[in-house]
């Protein structure tokens, strides 16, 4: 496959992780605002899309998570709270780490295990149990 | 001549990707970012010999697109082939009903995208 195709990639990635920082910040200081919820799942969304187009499952797998729970906070079925956007934040941490090892090693690795099951722990209802 | 497929979708990454895929079988290819950029580079081109068009887009979404172009006498017999995260069957219906000849839920796998396309093309 062409590298460029990951180049690009790459640089769609940050872009769209680039756009949910501030709309984290925002919502901290409006939470009641659901259409900056849209605003994080979209990108979200498209980035586990594109990820899993190039098969790059680790990152479709953590974004997937991460675009299931913005999904539920978006239609009203989840509060927002502070533990909900600090582990949405780690969640895009993760996924720019994920992105520079890309990068700089061609592969996109990461120790998403324990994001998993915090937000697994979040669609199924259960306490945030927030290991790190 | 090689056939002239066009490629309708807000990621690069699956634009690159269906396009690669595409000129590697030796197809001449155009890429737009959204509806209301495919339909400008339909109308630049004249003519294409077949669409793949994502549905969640900005300015334009997939159904208008593929509504509008269907809606025209050239471009009536177009193949279409809709590529969209969205895959339940009320999605599947909307498309089909709106005149898409196919409907590919991805992430699709290049052999299958590119043995549908063919088929298409005839």
């Amino acid at each position: 496959m062409d590298p460029e195709i990951y180049a690009d990639f790459v640089i769609e990635a940050r872009e769209h992780l680039d756009t949910i920082e501030p709309t984290l910040l925002e919502l901290e200081q409006t939470p009641d605002n659901l259409s900056l919820l849209d605003e994080i799942f979209r990108p979200m969304h498209s980035l586990k899309g594109a990820s899993g187009f190039l098969g790059l499952n680790r990152m479709n797998r953590l974004a997937h998570k991460g675009e299931s729970v913005l999904d539920e906070l978006r239609k009203g079925k989840m509060r927002v709270t502070s533990e909900i956007m600090d582990l949405i934040l780690k969640t895009t941490d993760m996924l720019k780490e994920m992105i520079e090892s890309l990068e700089e090693h061609g592969h996109g690795e990461g120790n998403i295990e324990a994001l998993i099951v915090a937000l697994e722990d979040l669609l199924y209802g259960a306490p945030v149990r927030l290991r790190f | 001549m090689a056939k002239h497929i066009l490629i309708v979708d807000d990621s690069k990454t699956v634009r690159n990707l269906v396009a690669f895929i595409m000129k590697k079988e030796g197809f001449k290819v155009t890429v737009a970012e959204d509806g209301l950029d495919g339909l400008e580079k339909l109308y630049a081109a004249g003519k294409v010999d077949l669409i793949i068009s994502d549905i969640n887009m900005p300015r334009m979404v997939g159904y208008t697109f593929i509504k509008t172009v269907r809606e025209q006498e050239a471009h009536r017999d177009i193949p279409i082939v809709v590529l969209s995260t969205e895959g339940q069957e009320k999605d599947i219906q909307a498309g089909l009903n709106l005149g898409a000849d196919m409907y590919m839920v991805k992430p699709a796998q290049p052999e299958k995208m590119l043995r549908n396309v063919k088929m298409l093309l005839g």
